[in-house]
């Protein structure tokens, strides 16, 4: 179990994590959601005791990281794929790291196998691709089999395969009755994989709880409704104060009311149903929502798929970047967030 | 400590740089030895030979000694060692250790061999090579000061953190900060000024031909030792409170 706890960390005047505090329980996995900028990487250093909090605390099973004698057996990390000297092999560099704790090259040998680097372990680091080093951090974690796993990105660089299988790692070791918390900005990857979040922004916590409760708080609910006689009952649904939005003659999106109350009030008007479904946005929507205010970095135009007006699934408009400038699109190619 | 030993042996700009310091004094003392026409006077100064070229090779053992410890924070893997090991001073300290037993190490046989190809070339001249106590306390002189430099880059490097610049602090110090401050201390009207130098002193740790006017070979490398100690017990108090 890792406890946070009243974790503060200051650089300069900025505040990067303010007054923090959670738990992250065994047996799940928590996903450590937040906005560029918001903390994330700063309380996972804080915890580990690389860099020093103003105020707080981290525990894991009550005590601080660095009263831990062989850390690697307890609480394994990879904070950042990056933290190797290019210029050593993989497996010099697990090796260095494992000898740190009494473990055996064999060990290594055993870990550099499980990830998939075998054939490569002798080759510099230097020649690794990201998800190669990702691997390797990887390798690096699973070396003492700690009950408490933290993870910065690991998925970054990835391929679908490599994602996938640190899904299957991540689940199954929770199974195991391990304590895991992994940040990740790929959302649509996050919802499968984690049960309990814990979600920041500008280093403060808004919100904690399952994913399930986090998506049914945060993002928007509707009913889409297919008739023939869209136009009457919209008219009828807009009388008893919901909000409608057409998206094509007969399919309309219903705010302000639910499935049941449509569905009675269609049967009243005798207006057949070719569709009526309650929907919920993502945890994707959801996080949006939940962060809108605590975004320090935002693209030009972002905003969240709110779908008062133009509907729930109204994309947010594209910015225009300037000539000769990037503009960072609000969303990534799996559902994640820049 | 067996961490930071598989560390040092497994990056390749150490080897490069230990063959480099190798390389200079056994070429240059080898060449005096095959070239010269006056074989017994250098087969008189061959301990000299050997030690001046010996200076040059703690420099560069230095210049290893912090890169071991300054590539970790330029590489970032200062992190993985922490995450690994959190107990900081331990950590640093262990790697002093090693960087300091395989500098002595690594000087030793350098200068062994320096020596020994020297007065194999001058034995072959017809020279007699002679080894008296001075000479022995020189060429033992020459490989602590390499050990110090080590050191010397070290706690530089716990401090700076950065490599060039604490290789570029390592190198000037002997080379500019001492010239500048024997000026300095020159003008002063203190006439001597190596005693006050750390490097100007301790060089004369390796010179087998003291002056009485020089510090002792013990005050040299007190004074250099002190000063080492000093910037690594800061340092390692540094470091613990820093962010890595």
């Amino acid at each position: 179990m890792i406890e946070i706890l009243g974790l503060t960390k200051r650089f300069g005047r900025i505040v990067a994590v303010n007054q923090l505090s959670f738990e992250v329980l065994p047996g799940r996995v928590t996903g450590f959601l937040g906005p560029n900028g918001s903390g994330k990487s700063t309380t996972m250093r804080c915890m580990l005791g690389l860099d020093r909090p103003d105020a707080g605390d981290a525990r894991f099973d009550g005590r601080q990281f660095a009263t831990i004698s062989n850390p690697l057996f307890e609480v394994g990390a990879l904070l950042d794929a990056g933290y190797v000297h290019p210029g050593r092999s993989g497996r010099n560099h697990l090796r260095a790291v494992a000898a740190s704790n009494g473990i055996g090259a064999a060990r290594v040998d055993e870990v550099m196998q499980l990830v998939g680097l075998g054939d490569v372990a002798k080759r510099r680091v230097g020649g690794y691709s990201l998800g190669m080093r990702q691997r390797l951090g990887l390798a690096g974690v699973l070396l003492g089999d700690p009950h408490t796993i933290i993870l910065d990105e690991p998925a970054n660089g990835l391929d679908p395969e490599g994602i996938r299988w640190i899904r299957d790692v991540l689940t199954h070791l929770a199974g195991q009755g391990k304590t895991v918390l992994v940040s990740s900005h790929l959302l649509s990857e996050m919802a499968h994989m984690a049960d309990h979040l814990v979600v920041i922004g500008m280093g403060k916590l808004i919100d904690t709880g399952s994913v399930d409760d986090f998506v049914a708080k945060h993002a928007k609910h509707w009913v889409k409704v297919r008739s023939p006689h869209a136009e009457a009952l919209a008219h009828q649904l807009r009388s008893a104060g919901a909000t409608v939005t057409f998206k094509d003659a007969t399919t309309i999106e219903v705010i302000g009311a639910t499935s049941v109350e449509v569905g009675e009030m269609a049967a009243k008007q005798q207006a057949v149903l070719h569709e009526l479904s309650p929907q919920q946005g993502s945890l994707e929507d959801a996080f949006l929502e939940a962060t809108a205010g605590a975004q320090e970095y935002r693209s030009i135009g972002s905003a969240t798929s709110a779908p008062a007006n133009g509907g729930p699934h109204t994309p947010p408009p594209t910015p225009t970047p300037p000539p000769g400038s990037f503009a960072p699109p609000t969303t990534g190619s799996n559902g994640g967030v820049s | 400590m067996r961490s930071e030993w598989i560390k040092v042996r497994t990056v390749r700009v150490n080897y490069v740089l230990g063959i480099i310091a190798a390389a200079f004094p056994i070429v240059v003392v080898g060449l005096i030895a095959a070239l010269t026409s006056d074989e017994q006077d250098v087969a008189r100064n061959l301990v000299g030979a050997v030690t001046g070229t010996m200076v040059l090779t703690s420099l560069l053992l230095g210049v290893v000694g912090a890169l071991n410890l300054t590539s970790e924070f330029s590489h970032n893997t200062i992190r993985s060692t922490f995450a690994a090991a959190p107990q900081r001073t331990r950590v640093l300290l262990s790697k002093a250790i090693v960087t300091l037993a395989s500098t002595l190490i690594a000087a030793a046989i350098i200068e062994f061999l320096t020596y020994l190809v020297g007065s194999l070339i001058l034995s072959s001249r017809d020279a007699d090579v002679v080894l008296d106590g001075s000479d022995k306390a020189a060429l033992l002189g020459a490989v602590i000061l390499a050990g110090l430099l080590s050191m010397l880059g070290f706690g530089l490097g716990l401090l700076i953190r950065n490599s060039p610049a604490t290789i570029t602090l390592l190198i000037l110090w002997p080379l500019l900060l001492e010239s500048i401050l024997q000026g300095v201390l020159g003008a002063a009207g203190i006439e001597e000024p190596a005693p006050w130098l750390p490097y100007t002193s301790a060089i004369l740790m390796a010179s087998p031909d003291l002056n009485d006017s020089d510090p002792s070979r013990i005050h040299g490398g007190l004074y250099l030792g002190s000063v080492v100690i000093g910037l690594i017990i800061i340092g390692l108090a540094v470091n613990k409170r820093r962010d890595a």
